[in-house]
This record gives structure tokens, sequence and C-alpha cells, in this order.
């Protein structure tokens, strides 16, 4: 909290900017790399305790090694729900990731070889995003539950899914009072 | 003869404005070593408070001899002031910073990328405290990072009060 008080006996002066770093929001960025191994992948988030937070974007990456042996390829359609910690979504129902980030062009980054194994993550930026904008309490529990990887049939079904994925949940927290735990 | 501006500028307002906030780019540059880990941090000085807005960066994407255009770079942002960490974990910078990519060799892979748009960052580094950032790097070849804080820098004595804690 910055303000800006007039300064006592200076009539339309520039006063003293007061600073109350306990009272200040600051940003926060949640990340997690997921290793797919099902269907449908829940990841929590502990908020802190004392302090409200509030998601601002979503930003969302996942490798090339959904590539069958035979150089076929296959989009993954993967989808994304917000939770709160007692389930309740934060939506009507689950969205499209690339709905809400495009990390690359298609939301997928292409790996030239097939030698899925050693396919790695490319350091594609991500381009735009959606606002969020959900506020979750403190004691809350920051549920993200991804599902939509469909598992086709192949040589080895594994290799249809997204081996892992990076997420990346951009917000705020905000002191739920002045005495904060930091301080 | 055209009316160009509504207002005459007051160039004595202005200066007293400016005199105490006015808008600043803090550079941090850094070369992590291979296989390891490194701090890199700048200073935010004794001037005042640096509020930051917004965030941009580049970094090489180099292993041994070819730019694959892999992310071997993550980092965790940290207020030096009070050891705060505003990442709970090392985070890809392809994923939070544009433009990202910079290509380092000329040879071998893609373009560099240019930038799309800052990354918002709103937040208050008080005076006397570095902002650090802790990058590991996991490829094979010593790489660089770029990263630019715009921001407002708010200065300390007889205009800021509270920043003794």
């Amino acid at each position: 909290m910055i303000s800006t008080a007039q300064r006592p006996g200076k009539a339309g002066s520039a006063g003293p900017v007061t600073v109350d770093f306990s009272r200040e929001s600051f940003p926060y960025l949640f990340y997690r790399r997921i290793n797919v191994l099902r269907g449908t992948e829940y990841i929590t988030f502990a908020l802190d305790y004392g302090f409200n937070y509030l998601v601002k974007r979503i930003a969302v990456k996942w490798d090339g090694q959904n590539i069958f042996p035979v150089g076929a390829y296959l989009s993954p359609d993967v989808l994304a729900e917000l939770l709160r910690y007692s389930c309740i979504a934060g939506q009507n129902v689950p969205f499209a990731l690339p709905l809400v980030t495009s990390p690359a062009s298609s939301g997928v980054s292409f790996i030239p070889s097939a030698v899925v194994a050693t396919s790695p993550m490319q350091a594609v930026p991500r381009k735009a995003h959606k606002a969020v904008n959900l506020l979750y309490a403190f004691k809350d529990v920051l549920y993200i539950r991804l599902s939509g990887m469909n598992v086709v049939s192949s040589v080895n079904p594994e290799l249809n899914h997204p081996s892992y994925i990076d997420l990346l949940v951009e917000g705020r927290y905000f002191p739920e009072t002045s005495e904060s735990l930091w301080i | 003869m055209s009316k160009i501006l509504l207002n005459r500028i007051d160039a004595a307002k202005m200066f007293q404005v400016q005199n105490l906030q006015y808008s600043e780019i803090l550079y941090l540059s850094d070369t992590v070593p291979l296989a390891s880990g490194k701090m890199g941090r700048v200073s935010v000085s004794n001037l005042g408070h640096f509020y930051c807005l917004y965030v941009t960066g580049s970094f090489d994407t180099q292993f041994g001899a070819v730019d694959d255009g892999t992310d071997y770079l993550r980092g965790k942002l940290i207020d030096g002031s009070n050891q705060k960490q505003l990442f709970n974990d090392y985070v890809p910078l392809s994923l939070w910073l544009t433009p990202g990519r910079k290509k380092s060799l000329v040879a071998s892979g893609a373009q560099s990328n240019s930038l799309f748009y800052p990354i918002p960052f709103e937040y208050l580094f008080s005076a006397n405290s570095d902002i650090i950032l802790d990058v590991k790097n996991d490829s094979d070849t010593a790489l660089t990072y770029r990263i630019a804080f715009f921001g407002v820098r708010v200065k300390s004595r007889e205009s800021v009060s509270g920043i003794s804690r």
C-alpha cells in the first residue's frame, strides 16, 4: 500500500510516501511439472495461511512426445478445470487449455524426431493469455483437474499422451490481516 | 497556427513530481555455469523503493555446439530484502519471460523470438534490497539470460517513510 499523504504544514507540496509492507499484496507463481500417466490428473497447490489468492493467468506448455512411432501426429485435447478444495468448480465445464493460453502456434511443440524418448520441451514463449480472475480464500487449496488425454490404439498407448505438462499459475497473494506471517 | 497542447506544460511542477517518482528500468544479466546453478542479482540501491510493473527477458538455448531451442534454464525470483520467494518452484524461463529465446549461434536453429508483450509483474522492492533470481542450468553449456524490470522509482529520504524495518 503506497499512499501519498499531505505533509503537515506544507500545503500543496508533495507529501512523503508511506509504505506499509505488511499490507502489501504481492505476485506469486505456482509451478508444477506433471507427469501424465492417466487420462485425468489432479494438481493441488496449498495456499499460504493468512493470504487470499487471486488467480490472474494460467500458462501451460506440453512437450511433443505424443507422436506415433510411425510419424503420425496426434494433438492432445487437454481440458482444464479450476476447483476449490471442496471440488466446487470455478466454471461450468472444463475448458481446453489452448482457450486460455497459447504457448505455441498450435499449443504443442513440434519435435522433428520420432525418437520420442529424447524429445525435449522447446523454449517457445506464450504469446497471449486470458485473465481468469478467480479468488481463493486463505486456507483454501487450489485444485486443477486436467482431463481429456485420450488413449488411442497404438503400439504403446502411453505415447499418445504428452509425457509431461508444464503448468504455471500466476496470481497475487493478498494479506488477510495486517499481521501477516511474513513480518 | 495550430494549438498543439491543451494545457501549458508546467515544467516546475513536473520536475517536482519527477524528482520524487520516475520510471526506471533495472537490468539483470548473468551467465549460469553448465549443469549448475547461480544466483543473479540486481541492486535496488538506497535511492528509493522500486515498484516493478512489467518484466521482459531473453535467454540462450544452446547445448554444446547446437542451438536446439530447448528451454534449459529455470529460475526462482526472490525479494532480497527478506528472502521472500515469489515462486513456489524453479519455473522454466520460457513460461514467464518474453521474448524468450535468443538465437546464440549463427548457423543452427530457428530465429530469435520477438517481443510479444511484457509480462505483468507488480511488486514493490524496498530500498537497499536486491532482486535475486536463482537460476539452474540443465545444459552442458554455460547459458546467459537477460531480464529487464520496468517500474517506477519511489525515492527515499525525504520523500518516503517506513522503509526501516
